[in-house]
């Protein structure tokens, strides 16, 4: 999810004039485009997302005395809402104050509401009406602001708090700046970065060390990531920042502790509230992100290698834990099951591969606590059930069809969720469901859940892939909420392996 | 011009803040704290540092450089120190040295005279020792860092000459190995001494100083002291040109590593 | 030191062995469990947190690595399945937390010789049956044989058990 601001070059010109042609009814042309490259005196900016898929652009030119008039700003309509006009409206602004321009025009449609308070915000205002300029009868408003006078605007304005947030509670140390909750900044996580071209040593493979080594250059990064995105001339500064947010439980102790301790030192050297987060609020916050229409009230079903749980939360940043495993998490059960099967791990995706060849009935695996009365799950008696299944076929000398028993298990596994995740719905009267963690890319999951939930009426999220994974953009995303309630962690705080959200 | 440093060191079940002027006229600690936390570094700390710092009417914004004890100690002792002081130094801009934890109980003993043995407890029944001939108030250190079975350090301390003070907290369980192996030349140390004391920190981060190997201040490149690295780290850091005991030091003589 | 073997016909059986053992450990204690998926290492740490006072569910500890609950003492619960070098035992504090003051279980303990102490039981659990296992009993060091002959007594009274010497 991340956007990356760049300057327009003769690359961009096909993707620009394809975006301006899906956009207008009376684009500019490919030609055009490549005549403001041309130009002297014109700032234009590109947006791309992390595919590299061309999502924005827009474009400013500096007249002869020293005005400059904003040409254009246009947004892909799929990423509309998350601050991208924004974001280029102040690369360009930023740009045109370095080149010393003295005043910034622009027209736009009266009508266009969210426009118009974007320039409002950037501190321009309507002087006038430009008649016909969008056609007969179709007035623009003539917008103006001044570049220099303006004493610098904090970066956190009416867009919204700027946030680090630090993930280390498992294998990964991973660094996000969000601003405002929905604008992604920086995404970084150690693995991408060349820490050998940075500080000539390697990094280890065990977690702890891994994270003690990596956090600083993960952070730095993530700083000057941010720094681009905000059209800065370097990297973000700490003092700019409003917040530090740290994943706090559950994990790996040896590994959360790195994460805790820097960012507690950090938070205490810029004199900033420091946020202790919950990986799992985490993953629902990355459904929250990707997703403008999830809200509270809300249920989450939560499953990974190390958790499976039912969350409710009635409002933003309220957490009640309905239910969790009383044994084994799904994934590890998955995990497990692939390991007796002599399956390499991680097994998950192995198993589920498998499962869409197999015959989901063919085996009566037990659904425990289906029936309990309440959310609590047990994937322990499921995995030895597997087990002994398996033993008598061998003893019996009967051969194994390892998609049908992948399928059943999958099955059992994704009954019990589902009927859980149904009731708890109803019984919550929740608007959303969210699907989050490392299972919730299993598409069979997915696929029950959406099936059984939308008919009721209820609104289900279920993250992009790339979000199942462990990431620090989510925490970041859910550390907005905690840091609107001002509930802040003191310098004495320690980290929890295993903590419910609802105390976190 | 002065400049005020941090040290801190949560290698041992001791928690230690101190604060000291560097000036033309050498380094002056005039603030210094050492509590007993067993495994409870993570919430002491911090707000060690800060009743230090507003006794003395400063804020952590006045600190312009940070000393961290890398261990050896116990790993979750020294992450916590490494990790902390990491978050201080560079939300402050300013350096982040880092210290042998052996070295600065050392420095600790400015009243040594002769051979001194350092023993830290590395758990798993083993220890941390290192040896250091003290002269003048300066520990040279003689060994480099390991972790080893007590026996087999008594055993070699043994077979050098004259009298050995010995301290840390590896004698909390395996004093007597060493007073039995050297007898009347075994000269334990007051309980108190074990673990490295504010002052002992900043000496040892002196002597740094002097001998011009500070490292480059990054705060990310201070890294705690493993004594058992696998193989294949240890092979690519020499590789890498870091020194696979990163202890600075002349004179390291006996003592086999692992 | 002679290996003992406890038979169980249950779960409940098998958790009933780890009840018995809970007034019997004391801090520093370490217990190494090994056996397959499944054959009930997690049952038997279940009804040792129960009879030490642990409120809370006693989960797999196999993503986390380590849990600590909180009973009568500190019951650290690793489980070293997911662990693929020794080296990453210090990383996780291993030798560290085991001297911390609690008792220890420690799952698929013996994948890695250097995670057995010089002083603690070995707990290998072996399937005999749809519902019955076999615990075979071995003790390391005074302490290690001081702990496993008094629960072999101790366990040799729960219904559901039996036991012989090896």
């Amino acid at each position: 999810m991340t956007v990356t601001l760049r300057p327009f070059t003769s690359d961009d010109i096909r993707g620009v004039a394809a975006l301006e042609a899906a956009l207008f009814p009376d684009p500019w042309t490919a030609g055009m485009f490549a005549g403001e490259l041309e130009a002297t005196g014109r700032v234009w900016f590109v947006a791309e997302d992390d595919a590299g898929v061309l999502i924005g652009y827009g474009g400013a030119a500096i007249l002869a005395d020293g005005d400059a008039h904003i040409m254009n700003i246009a947004v892909s309509p799929a990423r509309r809402g998350q601050g991208l006009g924004r974001r280029l409206l102040d690369a360009l602004l930023g740009r045109l104050r370095e080149l010393e321009a003295q005043r910034v025009t622009l027209e736009v449609r009266p009508d266009n509401v969210a426009a118009v308070r974007l320039y409002e915000s950037a501190g321009l205002e309507s002087v006038g009406v430009r008649p016909g300029y969008y056609g007969r009868g179709q007035d623009a408003a003539i917008m103006w602001g001044d570049l220099q006078e303006a004493t610098p605007r904090p970066l956190a304005d009416s867009a919204g708090e700027l946030i680090l947030a630090i993930e280390s509670s498992c294998d990964e140390t991973a660094a996000a700046v969000m601003r405002g909750g929905r604008e992604l900044l920086a995404d970084v996580v150690a693995s991408q970065i060349d820490f050998h071209a940075r500080f000539g040593g390697v990094v280890p493979e065990i977690a702890s060390r891994k994270h003690t080594e990596a956090i600083v250059g993960v952070v730095d990064e993530a700083m000057e990531r941010a720094g681009v995105a905000l059209g800065l001339d370097g990297a973000l500064a700490f003092r700019d920042l409003d917040a530090i947010a740290v994943t706090r439980a559950p994990g790996l102790i040896g590994a959360l502790v790195v994460g805790v301790a820097y960012a507690k030192g950090l938070a205490m050297a810029i004199g900033k509230p420091l946020l202790g987060m919950n990986h799992l609020e985490g993953h629902i916050f990355a459904n929250v992100f990707a997703d403008p229409e999830v809200k509270p009230p809300l249920v989450a079903l939560l499953v990974s290698g190390g958790h499976t749980s039912l969350v409710h939360m009635p409002e933003w940043g309220v957490y009640h834990t309905l239910g969790e495993t009383l044994d084994d998490a799904a994934g590890e059960a998955y995990d497990k099951v692939a390991k007796v099967l002599g399956l390499s791990y991680p097994g998950g995706p192995i198993i589920a591969k498998l499962a869409e060849e197999g015959d989901p009935a063919a085996i009566d695996f037990p659904r425990a606590m289906m029936r309990s009365g309440d959310y609590a799950f047990s994937l322990s008696g499921l995995k030895t059930a597997v087990i002994t299944y398996i033993r008598h076929e061998r003893e019996a000398g009967r051969e194994i069809s390892a998609p049908d028993l992948a399928a059943s298990f999958q099955q059992a596994v994704i009954d019990v969720q589902v009927a859980k995740a149904v009731r708890a719905v109803g019984e919550t009267g929740a608007v959303s469901f969210c699907l989050g963690g490392g299972v919730a890319a299993n598409r069979a999951l997915r696929e029950a859940l959406t099936s059984a939930i939308e008919p009721l009426g209820v609104h289900v999220s279920v993250p992009p892939l790339h979000l199942c994974t462990d990431n620090a953009a989510m925490i970041a995303a859910a550390a907005h909420y905690r840091y609107l309630r001002g509930e802040h962690l003191a310098l004495d705080a320690e980290p929890s392996a295993r903590e419910p959200l609802d105390t976190l | 011009m002065s400049k005020l440093l941090l040290a801190l060191d949560t290698a041992t079940e001791r928690t230690t803040a101190g604060l000291a002027r560097l000036g033309d006229d050498g380094l002056d600690m005039f603030a210094a704290a050492v509590v007993d936390a067993p495994r409870a570094a993570m919430s002491r700390l911090l707000p060690m540092v800060e009743t230090l710092l507003s006794a003395h009417d400063l804020t952590i914004g006045d600190v312009e450089g940070v000393i961290v004890g890398r261990g050896p100690g116990s790993f979750t002792g020294v992450r916590i120190g490494v990790a902390t002081a990491k978050g201080l130094a560079h939300g402050l801009g300013c350096p982040l040295w880092g210290v042998n934890t052996l070295d600065a109980i050392a420095w600790g003993h400015p009243d040594c005279d002769g051979l001194l043995g350092v023993l830290g407890d590395a758990a798993r029944g083993e220890v941390y020792p290192a040896l250091y001939r003290c002269a003048g108030g300066h520990p040279e250190r003689l060994t480099p860092d390991r972790s080893v079975k007590p026996a087999q350090v008594a055993a070699e301390w043994a077979a050098l000459d004259g009298p050995i003070a010995l301290t840390g907290n590896g004698l909390r369980k395996f004093a007597p190995i060493f007073t039995d192996a050297l007898g009347a030349r075994a000269e334990v140390d007051d309980e108190e001494w074990w673990a490295p004391q504010p002052a002992g920190l900043f000496e040892a981060w002196r002597a740094l100083l002097a001998s011009d190997a500070l490292g480059s201040g990054e705060p990310g490149a201070v890294l705690p002291v493993y004594t058992r690295l696998s193989d294949a780290e240890e092979n690519e850091r020499i590789r890498d040109g870091l020194s696979p005991h990163p202890t600075p030091g002349s004179g390291v003589a006996g003592g086999e590593d692992r | 030191m002679p290996a003992r073997t406890i038979t169980t016909d249950s779960e409940s059986a098998t958790r009933a062995v780890g009840r018995a053992l809970a007034p019997l450990v004391a801090a520093g204690d370490v217990i190494v469990l090994s056996g397959d998926l499944g054959a009930g290492k997690t049952q038997l740490t279940k009804g040792l947190a129960a009879a030490l006072g642990v409120g809370e569910a006693v989960t797999s500890p196999t993503f986390n690595i380590l849990l600590v609950h909180e009973g009568r003492i500190p019951l650290n619960h690793f489980d070293l399945y997911r662990l693929e070098r020794a080296e990453e035992l210090d990383d996780l504090d291993y030798w560290g937390v085991l001297e911390s003051g609690g008792v220890s279980v420690v799952e698929w303990g013996d994948r890695f010789e250097e995670a057995v102490p010089e002083e603690c039981v070995i707990v290998r659990i072996r399937v005999t049956g749809d519902d019955s296992r076999a615990l075979e009993i071995e003790p390391r060091g005074a302490r290690g044989a001081e702990l496993a002959d008094a629960w072999a007594a101790a366990a040799a009274d729960v219904p559901g058990v039996g036991g012989e010497r090896a």
